[in-house]
């Protein structure tokens, strides 16, 4: 089972293999390409939204940072070499729960806290299917689960409040000094960074290191004392965590939002995403959602709406190309671009972190006790 | 090698699939593009703008519309007329865009206007600058006319997106998406009327810049579509927009940022509640209202089921319809509701036949409807009051879509109904076909016309100080705005629903098919909400 | 009594419109090791075409449907010719079938003359006939039974070209085992194109049976796709028999709820969630391998 870790550990270089020691000239360079990267990077974040007004609305931004998040919180999932269909279900219970508690007059400052905190029990739940469940079992349990938050909670009961557009509904609104598209940008950035952060510190500290040790070999994993169940639901629960926001973020964004609009089928979308961005990777899943939802919302503006029903058609293509040509996502093809501006070799070309033990197929249907080859 | 080769060969693959999409576009639109294109060269000024003696702007013969400056009260008529007489020279010659936003875009047609102009495809008015506009200008001067060297004010910049020669007009409409192919005729009724507002001559003087967009049904491209023509393009005021999905959340946001949008489609109920917004049809609940008590009345419907979308309009006409057959001693007797992708057509009728149901109503789309009667035709089922539903049925291809165990469906709808032949349908109907020929006429197709309708008239009325505050106020002093087909509308402050009126109609045949006659109408719903 | 029966006539008829999208799903999955997405997706294309044909252009039925077919499994063929086949893994199958349904989609949109609007009426030539069920005051039409035969033909035909043909054991081998079936002599690029163009025509065939009965429609076929999918959990995306009873309860649960509990609002469309804990407690209670690695290492 092969994966893809962010720097090779050090067990895994030998003196012969290891690189010899870098020289101060190319160190400079390296820092000095850092550097600027990061300086770049920064002002472009910073400066978007002026940066991007002549090809619309900061709502396209808006829109893109927080299908960013969503995807961020599927590609988390990568970590422990799942994915999940529920996201948009845990989106739609975060901007319910939004809804309910402005409703309540609660500040924001008081409102996202609780927000996360109200995503653990249904973290919890999927969890659970996560600890009996591997691969495309636990994706078909979180789609079987996104359907009925749909179309039992959503549609059939929360119709009237969430801000689903009923007769007594009122819409969610944005925080004071965050009404503008533009300062609604920031406060969304933030936020995604802030994510992004606790993600990529996670994945960088030991609780990272023993989740790839989880993804390699499980049983080796259970078998030197840890519990794999509690990091999957860490996990799990840290991905829900940022779904949940992410809904709530997304109420804010629209304001009043149709029942029938988190649909298992937009799930299937934004896995797409993940998986162009680079499953498990936090910058790949924040680029691959900024992207994939800001850039058609520019395009449908700047063309004034020609090609608007096009945005399927065009992200399965960009999908497939990725697929065969990109594997690792556009993770990988920032790893490979960087390597060779720094003067380095490019690494070797990584398949997808997103490693689903399939071809057993039988054999694994076995071992979750479920029906075996002999019985077609 | 291969591999490159592969990979040359998606890329051409792809763009040849692109060219594709961009050049391609049904028949219709092409042919409708053709008529419009060939009524754009008809309408066409010389070059100078409008001759002196050109009293259209006046008071322009609206199609069908009685809505003189007298029927809204409280209009500066005199600033009106004043204003009207010193109009601008802009050109009467309209940018020949496409009638399909999302779906062609004739280059042919771009460069017939000649513009470079910032109209979106499928914008009908010429915008300020556009190159016969300025051709026009920098022609002879006719008096009023403003001279390249300044001349004479009339009116400028009164407000965003309002210029001495246009007003830009923001519209949204379904021209892609799940419901696209249906959903364009819902806006191109809109864009005929404000397409015809500037053939005969524009808004005292000014013409109106419609930038028309694509939501493809999605709140989320609606929003999108909605902010960029407000920040980026500055328009002024939105127009007639029948799509739900963008109506609904464009309610708050144009509360909070103070932008008319004149003529919604009022579906949702958000919309009703909106200080800004002004819908033109009536609401589900009114339409149950009216639909329940012709029922109970003359066909004595007593044992009613309903099968319904699974949403809170959905509820709340099973809710509305119930309260009132109750009123006449009926009952409905179970209700469903109804999804794409479960049984419930099937066990739905199944149910209505073992409970002795005697009316089915319902509130669903045409193709959830027609599984349902067809449902019931291979079950050899059919109700006593056969079915009935809300305005979501009326569209002229439903007929023959559900086939001969439809007939006998009554459908609410919020005007006059299209046989009826009344002054006001003919003259809706030459607006609109004059420039989209083949358009399906149904309940939203009105609701488009008549809100361009009210938007133009209330425009004119204004005079030359057209800003968004007088266009918000003028609107809530409507009284009885009537443009022939059927209801009188009245808003006032707080009180949007102002379309209480339904018309019935229904499937019956016509030789060897299938249509929509007029039945009941008007019924004025009198156990409506105040507001 | 007559709920009863039209519970069960109802049933079966949903059933096999769920155990047939599944069953094509399963195919794709136990021979390949795929997950599928865009079986739906597929299906509506040469639904599509083949409607274009006959209601567009006037072709008569079975040809229009047999291009639809044909379309389909030419689909199937090109996809593991240029895609399938170049990728490592099945998970980067997975992914890729998910990119084409995505791309799947959007054609049906985009193609403005297909104008897919509500739904468009595709009817067989035997769309009026039916036949009467004494005692359920109910009829069955004879697309339905029509359909209903295809579910068993399907499934027979499925058990029968898996178990008893050497195609069948050779997708089982190379399923299994790459490596042991190529020493064996199975050429898995022979193989190959035969799994993806039988699964891709099952997802034509599929769509040419429901839209009689559905409406041919976009969104309502790969809403029905997606549910079918929660349905393979029951057999674990191996086993055919199961799958197919599976489905059969779902559409049952379904049915049931709504004609005996129909103010029950949302309950219909819990069931395959409820049915997939219901199977998931049913392995937990009975003990699996993966119960005795957790035993292994405490939490």
């Amino acid at each position: 089972m092969s994966t893809v870790m962010e720097r090779p550990s050090p067990s895994e270089l030998s003196p012969e293999t290891a690189p010899a020691a870098p020289r101060r000239s190319s160190l400079n360079r390296r820092g000095l390409l850092r550097g600027t990267g990061l300086f770049v990077l920064t002002a472009f974040v910073l400066t978007m939204p002026y940066d991007m007004k002549w090809a619309g609305s900061a709502f396209a931004l808006d829109y893109g940072v927080i299908i960013g998040m969503v995807v961020l919180s599927v590609s988390v999932l990568g970590w422990i070499g799942e994915f999940t269909l529920a996201v948009v279900a845990q989106m739609g219970f975060g901007l319910v729960v939004v809804n309910l508690l402005q409703d309540a007059g609660l500040p924001f400052l008081v409102i996202m806290p609780v927000v996360i905190i109200s995503s653990v029990p249904i973290s919890i739940l999927l969890g659970v299917f996560a600890l009996r469940l591997r691969g495309v079992y636990f994706a078909i349990a979180t789609l079987a689960f996104g359907y009925m938050a749909q179309k039992t909670f959503f549609q059939s009961y929360l119709g009237v409040q969430g801000g689903f557009g009923g007769t007594e509904s009122k819409a969610i609104s944005r925080p004071a000094g965050f009404t503008g598209s533009e300062s609604f940008y920031y406060l969304l950035m933030g936020s995604l960074l802030l994510m992004a952060l606790v993600c990529w510190a996670v994945n960088r500290s030991w609780i990272g290191t023993s989740l790839t040790a989880l993804r390699e070999s499980e049983a080796a994993f259970s078998v030197l004392g840890h519990s794999p169940g509690a990091y999957k639901l860490l996990t799990i629960c840290l991905s829900g965590a940022i779904a949940t926001v992410a809904g709530g973020y997304f109420g804010m964004l629209q304001g009043l939002v149709p029942s029938n609009y988190f649909q298992p089928a937009l799930a299937i979308l934004y896995f797409g995403f993940a998986v162009a961005g680079g499953m498990g990777s936090v910058a790949g899943a924040c680029v691959a959602g900024i992207g994939f939802g800001a850039i058609p919302k520019y395009f449908d503006s700047l063309s004034e709406g020609r090609f608007v029903g096009y945005d399927q058609f065009f992200v399965g293509i960009v999908a497939l190309a990725l697929v065969l040509w990109a594997p690792g996502g556009f993770a990988d093809i920032g790893r490979r671009v960087w390597r060779r501006l720094e003067g380095n070799a490019p690494p070797a070309p990584t398949v997808s972190p997103f490693e689903i033990d399939v071809r057993d197929a039988p054999a694994a249907a076995a071992e979750e006790g479920l029906a075996t080859v002999e019985s077609p | 090698m291969a591999f490159v080769g592969s990979r040359r060969l998606f890329v051409l693959l792809t763009a040849g699939l692109l060219t594709a999409a961009a050049c391609g576009g049904s028949a219709a639109q092409r042919a409708a593009l053709k008529v419009q294109s060939q009524n754009a060269g008809q309408a066409a000024a010389p070059a100078g703008g409008y001759s002196s003696g050109d009293t259209g702007a006046a008071a322009p013969a609206d199609s069908g519309s009685s809505a003189s400056p007298a029927a809204v009260p409280g209009a500066a008529s005199a600033g009106g007329s004043a204003g009207l007489s010193s109009g601008g020279s802009s050109s009467a010659t309209p940018s020949a865009g496409s009638p399909s936003a999302a779906k062609s875009n004739t280059p042919a047609a771009a460069s017939a206007s000649g513009s470079a102009s910032r109209s979106a495809a499928g914008s009908n008015a010429p915008a300020a600058g556009s190159a016969a506009g300025q051709a026009s200008s920098a022609g002879a001067p006719t008096p009023g006319a403003p001279t390249p060297g300044g001349g004479p004010a009339v009116g400028g910049a009164t407000d965003m997106g309002v210029t001495a020669n246009s007003i830009k007009v923001g519209h949204i409409g379904i021209y892609s998406g799940p419901v696209g192919s249906f959903g364009d005729d819902l806006s191109y009724a809109g864009r005929a009327k404000l397409q015809e507002i500037n053939d005969t001559g524009g808004i005292n003087g000014r013409k109106l810049d419609v930038l028309v967009r694509d939501d493809a049904w999605d709140g989320t491209k609606g929003m999108n579509a909605a902010r960029d023509l407000v920040e980026r393009e500055h328009i002024f005021a939105f127009c007639c927009i029948m799509s739900v999905n963008t109506s609904d959340p464009l309610t708050p946001y144009a509360d909070e940022h103070k932008i008319p949008h004149i003529g919604a489609d009022g579906w949702g109920e958000p919309q009703y509640k909106g200080q800004w917004t002004f819908p033109v049809s009536a609401s589900a609940v009114t339409e149950a209202h009216m639909l329940a008590k012709y029922q109970a009345e003359k066909q004595q419907a007593k044992r009613v089921a309903i099968l319904y979308i699974n949403n809170p309009t959905g509820r709340a006409y099973v809710k509305a319809y119930d309260e009132v057959i109750h009123k006449f001693g009926g009952e409905v007797v179970f209700s469903q509701p109804a999804t794409f992708d479960d049984p419930g057509t099937t066990t739905f009728i199944a149910q209505a036949r073992t409970q002795n149901i005697d009316t089915i109503s319902t509130y669903l789309d045409p193709g959830i409807f027609t599984r349902m009667v067809r449902e019931a035709a291979a079950q050899n089922y059919k109700p006593k009051n056969a079915f009935s539903g809300a305005a979501g049925l009326y569209f002229q291809v439903t007929p023959n879509f559900t086939g001969p165990n439809g007939e006998g469906t009554i459908a609410a709808t919020h005007w006059v109904t299209n046989d009826m032949d009344t002054p006001g349908y003919r003259a809706y109907k030459a607006v609109v076909e004059k420039y989209y020929p083949k358009i399906d006429h149904s309940t939203w197709t009105k609701a488009g016309f008549v809100g361009a309708t009210m938007f133009g008239n209330l425009l004119k009325s204004l005079g030359l100080e057209v800003t968004r505050q007088r266009l918000k106020d003028a609107a809530d002093r409507v009284t009885n705005f009537d443009t022939g087909l059927g209801p009188s509308l009245s808003w006032s402050p707080g009180h949007h629903r102002a379309n209480k009126t339904i018309y019935l109609a229904q499937i019956q045949r016509s030789g060897d098919k299938f249509e929509y006659k007029y039945i009941a109408g008007p019924l004025v719903d009198e156990f409506a909400e105040s507001n | 009594m007559t709920k009863l029966i039209q519970t069960l006539i109802i049933g079966l008829e949903y059933g096999c419109v769920y155990s047939l999208i599944a069953m094509g799903m399963v195919l794709v999955y136990r021979t390949t090791g795929v997950l599928n997405i865009a079986h739906g997706g597929i299906g509506v294309l040469a639904g599509f075409v083949a409607w274009d044909l006959d209601t567009l252009r006037g072709w008569p039925y079975y040809p229009a449907i047999a291009v639809g077919i044909l379309v389909a499994i030419t689909a199937g063929l090109l996809f593991e010719r240029f895609v399938v086949r170049r990728l490592a893994s099945p998970a980067l199958a997975t992914v890729a079938t998910l990119a084409l349904f995505l791309l799947l989609q959007g054609l049906v949109f985009v193609v403005p003359w297909w104008g897919n609007t509500w739904g468009q009426v595709f009817n067989t030539p035997f769309a009026d006939k039916k036949v009467s069920i004494p005692g359920a005051n109910y009829a069955v039409s004879w697309d339905q039974l029509i359909l209903f035969g295809s579910v068993l033909l399907f499934f027979g035909g499925l058990y029968f070209v898996l178990r008893r043909t050497r195609v069948g054991l050779a997708m089982r081998a190379v399923s299994d085992d790459p490596t042991a079936a190529r020493l064996m002599g199975i050429r898995q690029k022979l193989v190959a194109p035969v799994v993806w163009g039988l699964a891709f025509g099952i997802s034509g065939v599929t769509t040419m049976l429901l839209a009689p009965i559905l409406l041919l429609d976009n969104t309502s076929l790969t809403a029905f796709t997606l549910k079918a999918l929660t349905v393979t959990f029951v057999g674990g995306l191996v086993s055919l028999p199961l799958t197919v009873a599976g489905a059969m309860a779902l559409s049952m649960l379904e049915v049931s709820t709504q004609l005996y509990l129909p103010n029950t609002r949302g309950l219909s469309d819990a069931w395959p969630f409820i049915i997939l804990v219901v199977v998931l407690v049913a392995r937990f209670a009975r003990g699996t391998k993966a119960l005795e690695d957790t035993a292994v290492a405490p939490a």
